[in-house]
């Protein structure tokens, strides 16, 4: 089993991003396409291209096309295939085994997506700088870029390189030995790269799930999931896959005592890694090979191998690697009859181990002192949360009162508005109760003055009428008392006793109308009937009919409206009777849709209306009546005079 | 702390709505105040109204007692000329 730790150590394979499909068929579709001399940005695409296709067969003619490609892109000024094809070269001295070189490149493509704000090429860099360090053995690092690299690809739901990502951290589950662990991303990853024909990604992953299986001396999986390895490698053309699946087979069969199997293996393995040109890889294989010779008895060849990779191990300090190098020589030269090799080797497999074991301890004591170190923050760390928890509660305390504060500075605010509010709506309510105050004011004192206006003019009256009933009696008293012969002087008296009579009748209906506020059409009518009785006093000969719808009574008008009407009915009567001759006066008064129309008929001679003016009188008539906003109408034949007054 | 902030909102709330009923009652008790005012100015209206009527035919009276007066003044010049002319025949 030592022996499967040993083969299996340098077959770890990790995921860089790119492309699948078979390489060299994309690469000669590549050269084609050269061919046709392509614009400057096609053909530095295709740089790029062939940079990434190289990688998986030819590390050199890989570096030799990331120069190209590098050199086009930078006369483009396309930071975005710069910032692609130095990611390429990193992934290409990464497959090489310049880790150093692999990281310059890796950085100067992460600088240019930083700038660009490329958030998905940068979690693939990250991801590829994880790659480097878990090759340098730096895993804490690496965990955090995967990890910083899949949150990335889960937040955009990238399922494709999430499942990348999560296999290279089952890889790095494995080194650190926690195998279940890493049985559980790595097998997940698989299940859904099978799923989904992911052969490229199968390459790697099938690769390191035999790995896992073999840590589980799960020997039947671990060749199953080589063999699929292997398969899917040779499919998309990745050499360094092939390569590793032939090898960590190879290590299987030699367990199994199947040492023939395991050399061609072996060699299979040693060719792919050859074309392949990746310095590391092929010592290690050299190395295993090697192994093989000596487990063969073939002590010669193995010498020679062991020679070649002491001398790189050597130069690269790999200590592990050239313990078991100088064990496996001691073994030769032992074979081989060389006393002072072995003694040599010995001596400085003796020093080696001393190394290892003061390395074994620093390291054991370093591990102790962190462990002690840890637990010590840990404690700092548990205080330092109680801390924060408390000052978090006294935070969260303070904000609920700055909460209520500011809730108590809202309350007042508008406390301090209702206040305003009503303030100004109490000033506002006062002026107007004021304006409607000094209003009413007004009006009373209007009212008050034409009161007074009105009791003097009353007064007036009365006198007036008192004065007019004195020079009735007076003259009434001459005409009777001198027994007057002379006729003329006899009309005069009458005249002027008359005339003071009327004038007494028409004050009286204005005062009638005066005293009234509102004047009803019953008022009215009774006035009209007095009128009409004093009428036919005077001319008996004449007949009267009025009529009034009943309808009417309870009709009310203005003291204007009703003397107006009033004077109108009496004018219309007085002019029948003086000029028309006529035996039937006839008045009525009817409702018609809320309208009132008042009718004065007559059967008189009537008169031409094209040829005689309008008197003072008619014209007095249709006056009063449009004041009072209603119509006035007159129509005269041989028949008789209509006089038709319509009141809104 | 927070109890007594709290027991000050709910203080507030409380002077909050009192103060908005106030305003509310206020308005409805000025609103009643206003429409009694009104009626008032209405009814002076009215009576002015009618008091302009009145004022109107008084002053429609006195024009016609003004052509009466000189009317009648007419008739009693006549009156008197006829009774000297009566009483003094012409030579």
């Amino acid at each position: 089993m030592g022996k499967i730790k040993l083969c299996i150590y340098f077959t770890f394979f990790t995921f860089l991003f790119g492309y699948s499909q078979n390489a060299q068929n994309i690469i000669d579709g590549l050269k084609n396409d050269l061919k046709s001399n392509p614009d400057a940005k096609k053909t530095a695409s295709i740089y790029s291209d062939l940079t990434w296709y190289y990688s998986k067969i030819s590390i050199d003619s890989a570096l030799h096309y990331g120069g190209k490609a590098i050199l086009e892109s930078k006369k483009l000024g396309d930071s975005t295939l710069i910032a692609q094809v130095y990611s390429d070269i990193g992934a290409v001295y990464f497959i090489k085994g310049d880790f150093l070189n692999s990281k310059i490149n890796y950085l100067s493509a992460y600088k240019i997506r930083k700038i660009r704000n490329d958030l998905r090429g940068l979690a693939k860099i990250n991801n590829n700088l994880a790659n480097i360090y878990e090759k340098t053995l730096q895993y804490k690092q690496a965990m955090a870029s995967y990890l910083e690299a899949l949150s990335y690809f889960e937040s955009i739901k990238d399922e494709k390189n999430s499942s990348i990502t999560k296999g290279n951290i089952g890889l790095i589950e494995l080194k650190l030995k926690n195998y279940p662990k890493a049985l559980q991303y790595i097998s997940d990853v698989v299940q859904y790269q099978e799923k989904n024909n992911f052969t490229e990604e199968l390459c790697v992953n099938c690769l390191n799930l035999g790995n896992v299986y073999l840590q589980l001396k799960d020997t039947i999986n671990a060749l199953k999931c080589y063999n699929k390895s292997v398969k899917a490698c040779t499919e998309v053309g990745n050499k360094k896959g092939v390569s590793s699946g032939f090898n960590n087979i190879a290590a299987i069969k030699t367990e199994q005592k199947k040492s023939k199997d395991a050399i061609a293996l072996y060699e299979k393995s040693k060719i792919e890694r050859e074309e392949l040109n990746s310095g590391l890889d092929k010592t290690n294989f050299d190395l295993n090979l090697a192994n093989e010779y000596v487990v063969s008895k073939k002590y010669l060849d193995a010498k020679k191998l062991l020679l070649s990779t002491k001398t790189t191990y050597e130069q690269n300090n790999n200590n592990d690697k050239l313990q078991i190098n100088y064990k496996s020589l001691i073994i030769v030269y032992s074979y081989l009859n060389k006393p002072d090799s072995v003694k040599y080797y010995v001596n400085k497999m003796a020093v080696l181990n001393e190394q290892l074991l003061v390395n074994n301890t620093i390291k054991q004591t370093a591990e102790l002192e962190t462990k002690y170190q840890t637990e010590k923050k840990e404690k700092l760390l548990q205080k330092s949360k109680a801390e924060i928890a408390t000052r978090e509660l006294e935070i969260k305390k303070k904000e609920t009162q700055f909460l209520i504060l500011g809730l108590i500075s809202i309350a007042l605010l508008i406390i301090i508005y209702l206040v305003y509010r009503q303030q100004k709506l109490k000033t506002q309510q006062q002026k107007q109760e004021f304006e409607l105050k000094s209003a009413i004011a007004k009006i009373e004192t209007q009212n008050k003055l034409q009161e007074q206006r009105l009791s003097i003019s009353r007064d007036l009256h009365d006198n007036i009428g008192s004065q007019l009933t004195f020079i009735i009696s007076s003259v009434d008293n001459i005409k009777y008392a001198f027994e007057i012969q002379n006729a003329k002087l006899d009309y005069k008296l009458s005249s002027i006793s008359n005339f003071a009579k009327s004038t007494i009748v028409e004050l009286r209906d204005t005062i009638w109308a005066m005293n009234k506020s509102e004047i009803t059409f019953e008022d009215l009518q009774s006035r009209i009937h007095n009128f009409i009785d004093k009428a036919k006093e005077a001319k008996s000969e004449i007949q009267f009919s009025f009529q009034v719808d009943k309808e009417l009574n309870n009709r009310s008008f203005t003291s204007i409206e009703g003397m107006n009407i009033y004077r109108t009915i009496q004018e219309a009567i007085n002019n029948s009777i003086k000029y028309s001759e006529s035996k039937h006066i006839d008045i009525q008064a009817k409702s018609e849709n809320d309208k009132i129309q008042i009718t004065i008929k007559d059967d008189g001679k009537g008169f031409d209306k094209s040829t005689i003016e309008k008197g003072n009188g008619l014209q007095n008539m249709q006056k009063r009546i449009e004041e009072i906003n209603g119509k006035f109408q007159i129509e005269s034949s041989d028949l008789g005079t209509t006089i038709s007054i319509f009141i809104d | 702390m927070t109890n007594v902030l709290l027991l000050f909102i709910f203080l507030f709330l409380l002077l909050i709505i009192f103060l908005i009923l106030k305003i509310q009652s206020d308005r409805l008790k000025f609103q009643s105040k206003v429409s009694y005012l009104e009626d008032i100015i209405k009814q002076l209206c009215e009576e002015q109204k009618v008091q302009n009527n009145q004022l109107y035919l008084s002053e429609e009276l006195k024009n016609k007692i003004t052509l009466i007066n000189v009317s009648l003044s007419n008739d009693i010049f006549e009156l008197n000329y006829q009774l000297l002319e009566e009483l003094y025949p012409k030579k």
